[in-house]
């Protein structure tokens, strides 16, 4: 196998249009997470095969590209089966894995065959073990026979083409063989039914010598024939992934078989058990049979993205078969919304159809990569059954809900009116938070309570949170905040440091110049003045003009470290180190080179209208101790700095944050995965990480009981839209929050989420296109975001006012006044 | 058959355990490991000095020690009984478990030796370790062989009889510490007991604080061994910490530190369990040991075996094997991937062979070298020693420590060199092996490389070798000696060298030359003695405090005889550069004190010295051309009141020209500065710490030696001279400046940087150089590296390296800058290359680069003539250097 695996990809757009009515906009290239599928209708389709699933491989197979879009995710998070489980990602205790676009090679090569449970050599040290044979694919994707007949042998041809271009297996059972298929024999593999006869081989019906033979159900006898028949080959045997799969397994191993091939229904499921819980047992129960080793499991049913392949593998896995995915990849909308399929109306140019799946194969995997980076491994092999470094939605919610007062149903919670139809915005931030968010910016104060203007209806997160007296009583009245503490200790160290306090809780997130134009910096910098707090330059580098403001601007100092420089390390009374970003944990920044326009370049002294990437991680910091050594480094530049670190939310987030604290951190900044990005790929804004409303209470318990929680500031970042999402943060137990999609909102976003295309967003936010952004005027901008700001402040009195506390570091980690609301 | 029965025999150890929901208990994360192995016994209060050198990469919650090749006499036992029995330590956390632990958990040995191992206030109440908070447990050590009859029935029990006895008896005994860890410590909610180790002629230590503090506490500081390792630890969970989670962990025969986190712990605990193999203590370090106890003793496989399992050869490194090595390899890893580490790891082990004879270290490191790691070498006819650290100057402090006191050592290694792990160059694995009575002496250097003098050589007939993965033995020089400081007297140089001497001296102090004198000197400097040598210092440090212009003279030479290449004739290099080094310490020590209101020299004094005792003296210079010589010894390595501030206070008081000497690993030197700063000169003298020069912008500022990790990041302006190797990712994110190094950089040299940084390495790099490199067009002010691939023999003369560049990843994706690789045999191939390409050298590419090249002959004497010599002839330009230039991506538009 070549030392580099590298897929190319062509465009392959279809020839007809696509069946289903989705909701797709103009500038939409496919449907992003959290949007509304169909015009005028709440319905989402297929609950397994969503319109985002269909929309995104539609997209892939068209491009071989990844999705990638802008702003944040705006689904619920959680859901069932392969919902239910996050891949983790490394941070500061360990690095990532750079290997997004090859910059570190990440193999994504996995064995198919019986293993040895360890070699034997001579006295002489002589290998004297001979090895059962393997078959080594280049991605751990193979190819099923296709799920229902199509017209014509096109689609057939492109399919087992693909399989040859990509070096991977295509199934076919010897009815489906044809000489038409001879060149691209190597590629394809045999399954055979019981009731099939073996001896086809002289027959001429199927290619000589196959390297992988695939036997239905569990007949060891028939498998032994097919052993001797073909011993150069792997057989395997296919078996329905149900209850006792376990024992079949094992039986099997004992006779021999070293390899079984899993399969589930097309929507993932096993007999009433989502796939990746079932393929658990069987993982683990082989295991505990000491034979785990010895075996490769093939899994298939409803693997329909990237990530599933990634999470099946997690979930026990040596590779995983697809197959509706590939209708798909053709045109197929499936269910998703009952209609017609082209695929079936004709044959398929078998050409188009094999560039199509190898473009959503190169797509697959590049996800792959980028999830296998953030997750700090290097080998598909050595994630195999890797679960501890998946995050379970079943543990971490019940931990969530053991510190919250108590759980009622959501349709107790007295949701205000919202506009029937949803023209703007997402189920995060719904039409009616962005309207209200605009009302504030306007007016200055509180929305009149006529429009829901505290949660969204994304299903999870926040959404999800809501203050016991607002089942009992609904929204607080606002109050002034004046009889209330609201301020923010920055240094809790005792260091020698200064202590600054910022009046309100909560700064303006980071967001670099590259993302936004200048006159949207502007605007935050100046609003932060004028609270007294701050906000930060992002990873972009620090624009001169905002050097009047520099008492109220953080230097970020990113994995690009992109117009990072002493001078500007040195003007800041606090600095932050950006490890990770919620939005896309364990993936390196992204800046597509059409936003990287002369200025740009010129702040971050790079090549005009090239992509810039940020690593992942920085590659100075591979630990803890590295970690100190880099709080230590800025701190000896600027001996008067305090020094904050944004981390996103790993399982061990509560070891990120108390190692932060170690290494001399004043302020630990959590970003949750809700939260804004000028381009993400989707596929981390969903699957990464877990969320900030379970990483929150985590974090404060932990340092609670390490009895350090009062030397340390938390900062909840990552999603937070409203006054009432800042107090369920704190009530969680941060101190403060970091802003940034709001502040957006509040200069006219509408959550677009086009931010990444071409010059960037329409309103001139998100742009640096030098005539885009003048759309946005910094000296009245600024005053939006004071304007928002001062309605949250009396919000967040009224909500203080409603529990009885008089400031919110009375109501930090009181998470008791908090109720889950259950659907 | 024989090793699925002994696996077998551990069935009971995966009943009942609830493993499944065990996560790691705690996350290490990173860590200061050390190694060092000698053929003399070495004592442990060198190892303390070293310890304390990393000090800052533990946070004083876990620290340990292993020893192997013991003393017998300082045991209190027979040099059979070490050799022969196991040496049992168990640490009681509550010293009420004893009883029950000798009574039942030991019943099936005979114990030789039982005693409590001495603790430092065994005697003095009040002595106390300084620092230590959590007192460490009582350590009890037995000398122990496993009772006949119940070997036997062991052996019956499981048909284990056609097994070695040896073999039985090593299994009896690691069985039975685990069910003593597990009745004692594991499995309850209160931790009584465990087993420190129970190999053979291996020792270990382990606490709650800091590794130098295991030393102090258990008095080991005069107690010897052969092989010694360290750990500080910096976990960063729970409240709580308990020494049973410090490292080092034991297998048998061996002990394991380890620096790093592992990224598939869950999958290696089932890889073991399948195997009843079960880790007791939740560390991935503790998975290590039993993962290379399971290879190395239960499989029994060969070493490179066991390496290959651990750090599998991948891509480009495995592609270029040898085809046999290829099948081999492809077997360990069909077999093995899935069971090897991920993530970021480094080991050392120390392990005894007491069969063999033999001692050894080891030093594994993963394939991308995420954690810091260097070797040494050091060898005379006397003494042979080898090291493995996280950082140089921790290597460099056993050294200092072992040369105050035994002549026979010197302050610096032969040799020092970093590793990537499953490399095809050497594997990324190094074994020091100590071989006890040696039946004849064997060389420690290559095949092909000239025999070692032995005429005084190995007299106690136990001798160390070095070998890489592949077992080829690691070479240190040619032919040459080091100084007997012992026997060293600038006095036997003779009245007529020094007559000589003076003359010349006088004539190029006169004339304003020190270049003069110092090729003067290195014409002659091959044929001249030691002592000849010294005496030439002592004329020179003589002179050197006559006054400022005669101190600024000498500190020129010197410097110059420190840092450049030079044939030494029969002298070895790491001889000359200690003598240099006092002679230019003795210099700076020379120079008057700040705190002294007259100096001693008239008028008003040109350079002033400042120290950790006098730093509060510091005041602004008497002129602007005033020199501040810095002591950095007691500066600690970083803070408030580091060096590297005091730096940048005097600076910001006026002082512009630094001498910074006795640096001692102290982080950030020369940071801090500010923008501006053209015209402010640093010179840096010592073991200089990571981050060196980040953030420059206009400074100059040599480093006389070896540099660390993350030197140069962000580096704006200004000029970098290392006059030695550098450590990984320097100039991360660099926007500007120029670099030239005399030597090699690591890893990741220049990862991310953008403007025009340019950089001249001589030497090579591991891997990974000039990632995503965004540094704009270099023929239109943009930067470049120019990777000149050569390096020096023990004469002093410039010789290509086998390859400019090993690695398999060249300039990835880069969207800006050039490498200017000299390759005039084109080594480097396109498969190294992982987004440029290769271009021709232009006239104006030639045009860019030659005044650095210039720069380069000018700053290390390596001629530009003749790096264009090839083969014995001067080439163009072109023929000799190749561009790699960018290529359009499509992910880069």
């Amino acid at each position: 196998m070549s030392t580099r695996y590298h897929i190319p990809t062509a465009p392959a757009p279809a020839p007809f249009d696509l069946p289903a009515a989705f909701r797709l906009l103009e500038h939409d290239d496919y449907l992003k997470y959290g949007h509304q599928v169909f015009e005028g209708r709440a319905a989402r389709g297929d609950l397994h095969w969503t319109a985002e699933v269909i929309t995104q491989t539609w997209y892939q197979a068209e491009t071989g590209r990844i999705p990638i879009s802008g702003a944040g995710y705006g689904g619920p998070f959680a859901g069932q089966g392969f919902d239910s489980l996050w891949l983790d990602m490394s941070e500061i205790v360990r690095p990532t894995r750079d290997g997004i676009h090859g910059r570190e090679t990440i193999s994504t090569i996995v064995d198919l065959g019986r293993r040895l449970p360890s070699l034997r050599f001579d006295d002489g040290g002589r290998l004297v073990s001979v090895l059962p044979p393997t078959v080594a694919l280049p991605l751990p994707v193979l190819f099923n026979p296709l799920p229902e007949p199509l017209p014509g042998r096109g689609a057939l041809r492109g399919l087992v083409q693909a399989a040859h271009r990509l070096g991977t297996l295509a199934l076919l059972t010897p009815d489906e063989w044809g000489d038409d298929l001879l060149e691209y024999r190597a590629a394809v593999a045999l399954r055979l039914a019981p009731e099939t006869r073996f001896f086809c081989k002289r027959s001429g019906k199927t290619p000589v010598s196959p390297r992988f033979v695939e036997i239905e159900g569990d007949a060891p006898d028939l498998w032994k024939q097919a052993r001797d028949l073909w011993p150069e080959a792997v057989i395997s045997v296919r078996l329905p992934l149900c209850c006792d799969a376990g024992e079949t397994v094992r039986d099997l191993v004992r006779a021999g078989v070293g390899v079984v091939h899993l399969f589930a229904d097309d929507v993932a499921d096993a007999g009433g058990v989502p796939l990746p819980a079932a393929l658990s047992a069987v993982h683990g129960y082989l295991v505990d049979q000491g034979l785990r080793d010895q075996v490769s499991l093939i899994v298939s049913g409803g693997i329909a993205a990237a990530e599933h392949v990634a999470k099946a593998l997690v979930c026990g896995a040596d590779a995983v078969a697809v197959d509706w995915i590939l209708l798909v990849a053709w045109g197929c909308a499936l269910w998703a919304d009952r209609g017609r399929c082209p695929v079936e109306q004709g044959e398929l140019e078998s050409g188009w159809a094999a560039q199509r799946v190898v473009n959503l194969m190169a797509a697959w995997r590049d996800q792959l990569l980028e999830v296998m980076g953030a997750m700090g491994m290097r080998e598909a092999r050595r994630m195999r059954g890797e679960s501890g470094r998946a995050i379970f939605d079943v543990t971490e919610s019940v931990r969530l809900k053991d510190v919250l007062g108590g759980a009622v149903p959501e349709s107790a919670y007295r949701r205000l009116p919202e506009p029937e139809h949803s023209v703007e915005g997402d189920f995060r931030w719904t039409t009616a938070l962005l309207l209200t968010s605009h009302e504030q910016a306007r007016t200055g104060e509180p929305p009149d309570g006529t429009m829901e203007y505290r949660v969204g209806r994304s299903g999870g997160g926040f959404d999800r949170l809501a203050f016991a007296f607002e089942i009992e009583r609904g929204p607080a009245e606002p109050a002034d905040p004046a009889g209330f503490h609201m301020d923010l200790v920055l240094n809790r160290r005792g260091d020698g440091r200064p202590a600054i306090s910022i009046p309100l809780p909560w700064w303006g997130s980071g967001m670099s110049y590259g993302s936004v134009g200048l006159p949207v910096m502007l605007a935050r910098a100046m609003a932060a003045q004028a609270f007294g707090t701050f906000t930060s330059t992002g990873e972009g580098g620090y624009p001169e003009e905002l050097v009047p403001y520099a008492d109220h601007v953080i230097t970020q100092i990113a994995t690009g470290l992109f117009g990072v420089r002493e001078e500007t390390i040195q003007r800041a009374r606090l600095v932050e180190f950006k490890y990770a970003q919620g939005a896309k944990p364990g993936l390196g920044g992204h800046l597509l080179g059409n936003k990287n326009t002369a200025t740009v370049a010129r702040l971050r002294e790079a090549v005009e209208g090239t992509s810039l990437f940020s690593p992942f991680p920085f590659h100075s910091v591979y630990s803890v101790e590295d970690h100190k050594k880099h709080v230590d480094w800025v701190k000896t530049v600027n001996p008067r700095a305090l020094v904050a670190v944004k981390v996103s939310t790993p399982t061990d987030v509560d070891m990120v944050a108390v190692g932060s604290y170690y290494a001399g951190a004043h302020v630990i900044q959590l970003d949750g995965s809700y939260g804004g990005t000028g381009a993400a790929p989707e596929i981390a804004k969903k699957n990464i990480a877990m969320p900030i409303e379970y990483a929150i209470p985590k974090v404060h318990r932990f340092l609670e009981a390490e009895g350090i929680r009062d030397e340390v500031v938390v900062v909840a970042s990552g999603g937070i839209r409203t006054a009432y999402d800042v107090a369920k943060a704190i009530a969680l137990g941060a101190d403060g929050c970091a802003i940034g999609t709001a502040e957006l909102v509040a200069l006219g976003c509408t959550r677009l989420g086009s931010c990444e295309k071409g010059q960037g967003c329409p309103f001139g936010i998100t742009t640096t296109d030098p005539h885009l952004s003048a759309l946005v005027d910094a000296s009245q901008g600024w005053q939006r975001i004071v304007n928002l700001y001062r309605s949250w402040l009396a919000q967040l009195a009224g909500i203080l006012q409603a529990l009885g506390m008089r400031g919110v570091r009375e109501l930090r980690g009181r998470s008791g006044v908090l109720v889950y609301l259950e659907e | 058959m024989d090793t699925e029965r002994l696996l077998e025999s551990r069935r009971y150890m995966v009943r009942g355990e609830e493993w499944e929901s065990r996560s790691p208990e705690a996350a290490e994360g990173g860590c200061g490991v050390l190694g060092l192995a000698c053929n003399v016994p070495i004592a442990g209060r060198h190892v303390v000095e070293a310890a304390a050198q990393m000090h800052n990469r533990g946070n004083g919650k876990g620290g340990g020690i292993a020893m192997a090749g013991l003393d017998a006499a300082q045991m209190g036992v027979s040099p059979q009984t070490l050799r022969d029995a196991y040496l049992v330590q168990v640490a009681y956390l509550d010293p009420l478990a004893r009883q029950e632990v000798e009574g039942a958990g030991l019943a099936s040995f005979d114990l030789f030796q039982g005693y409590r191992v001495p603790v430092l206030d065994d005697d003095c109440r009040h002595c106390q370790v300084p620092g230590l908070e959590v007192r460490p447990p009582d350590v009890w050590r037995y000398f122990a062989r496993v009772k006949p009859d119940a070997l036997a029935c062991f052996a019956e029990t499981h048909r284990l009889e056609a097994l070695p006895p040896r073999a039985v008896e090593d299994e009896f005994v690691y069985q039975n510490s685990f069910r003593l860890n597990r009745e004692f410590y594991a499995s309850l909610g209160e931790k009584r007991a465990f087993v420190l180790c129970h190999g053979r002629d291996l020792l270990v230590f382990k606490i709650v604080g800091y590794a130098e503090q295991v030393v102090q506490y258990y008095r080991l500081e005069d107690l010897t061994a052969r092989v010694w390792i360290a750990h500080q630890r910096y976990p960063t969970k729970g409240r709580v910490w308990h020494p049973a989670g410090a490292h080092p962990f034991v297998g048998l025969n061996e002990a394991l530190v380890h620096n790093g986190d592992f990224a598939n712990y869950h999958a290696l605990t089932e890889y073991l369990r399948q195997r009843h193999v079960v880790p007791l203590f939740l560390t991935d370090t503790e998975i290590s040991v039993l993962l290379f106890d399971l290879w190395d003793r239960v499989y029994g496989y060969p070493l490179e075996v066991t390496l290959e399992a651990l750090a599998p050869t991948t891509e480009r490194d495995f592609a270029v094997l040898a085809a046999e090595k290829q099948v081999l390899y492809r077997a360990i890893q069909a077999t093995h991937l899935h069971a090897s580490p991920d993530g970021p790891w480094f080991f050392i082990i120390a392990r005894s062979r007491p069969d063999e004879g033999q001692w050894q270290l080891l030093g594994i490191t993963d394939t991308s070298m995420l954690r810091p790691q260097v070797f040494a070498l050091y060898e005379n006819a006397d003494v042979q020693l080898g090291l493995i650290a996280s950082e140089r100057q921790a290597m460099n402090a056993a050294l200092r420590s072992l040369a105050a006191e035994d002549p026979r050592f010197l302050p610096l290694a032969d040799r020092y060199w970093v590793a990537r792990g499953g490399s095809h160059t050497d594997g990324g694995a190094f074994t020091f092996t100590v071989h006890a009575n040696a039946p004849s002496p064997l060389p420690l250097s290559g095949e092909n490389a000239s025999p070692i003098p032995l005429s005084g050589g190995y007299r106690e007939g136990v001798r160390l070798t070095c070998a890489d993965k592949f077992g080829s033995p690691v070479a240190v020089s040619t032919g040459q000696r080091h100084v007997d400081r012992a026997r060293l007297r600038p006095a036997g140089a003779g009245d007529s060298f020094r007559r000589m001497l003076e003359t010349q001296l006088y004539h190029a102090f006169d004339n304003g030359g020190s270049r003069s004198l110092f090729e003067w000197t290195v014409e002659r400097l091959s044929a001249w003695t030691y002592d000849e040598v010294a005496a030439c210092i002592a004329l020179l440090t003589a002179l050197g405090q006559a006054g400022d212009e005669e101190w600024g003279f000498v500190r020129q030479v010197l410097t110059l005889l420190r840092d450049r290449q030079y044939d030494p004739g029969d002298k070895r290099r790491a001889s000359l550069l200690t003598l240099w080094d006092e002679g230019l310490s003795a210099l700076f020590d020379s120079a008057p004190p700040i705190h002294r209101l007259k100096s001693a020299r008239s008028g008003k004094p040109h350079c002033l010295r400042i120290a950790w005792d006098s730093r509060r003296a510091l005041r602004p210079p008497d002129d602007a051309g005033c020199v501040l010589v810095v002591d950095a010894l007691g500066f600690p390595p970083e803070g408030d009141d580091s060096a590297a501030r005091c730096l940048v206070t005097a600076y910001e008081l006026g002082w512009c020209h630094f001498v910074a000497y006795n640096w001692r690993g102290g982080r950030f030197a020369a940071c801090g500065l500010g923008p501006h700063t053209a015209g402010v000169q640093v010179e840096l003298y010592g073991d200089v710490g990571d981050y060196a020069a980040s953030g420059l912008d206009g400074a100059e500022v040599h480093i006389h030696g070896d540099a660390q990790d993350q030197v140069g990041q962000i580096l704006k302006d200004g000029k970098l001279v290392i006059h030695g190797d550098v450590g990984q990712t320097c100039l991360y994110g660099a926007k500007g400046g120029t670099i030239y190094v005399l030597g090699s950089a690591a890893g990741r040299p220049l990862i991310n940087a953008v403007g025009r940084p340019r950089a001249v390495i001589n030497g090579t790099c591991l891997d990974y150089l000039a990632e995503s490199f965004m540094a704009g067009d270099p023929l239109n002010g943009g930067g470049f590296v120019i990777l000149n691939g050569v390096t020096f023999d023990g004469h002093g003369r410039l010789v290509e390296l086998e390859t400019p560049y090993p690695g398999g990843n060249l300039f990835s994706l880069a969207s800006g800058g050039a490498i200017y690789l000299h390759d005039p045999h084109h080594k480097v191939g396109e498969d190294q290359l992982n987004g440029g390409q290769f271009a021709p050298l232009s006239e104006s590419d030639w045009a860019l680069i030659q005044p650095y090249l210039q720069e380069n002959e000018r700053l290390f004497g390596i001629r530009v003539s003749a790096l264009l010599t090839v083969d014995g002839e001067e080439r163009c330009p072109a023929e000799v250097y190749r561009k790699v230039e960018v290529r359009p991506l499509a992910v880069l538009v």
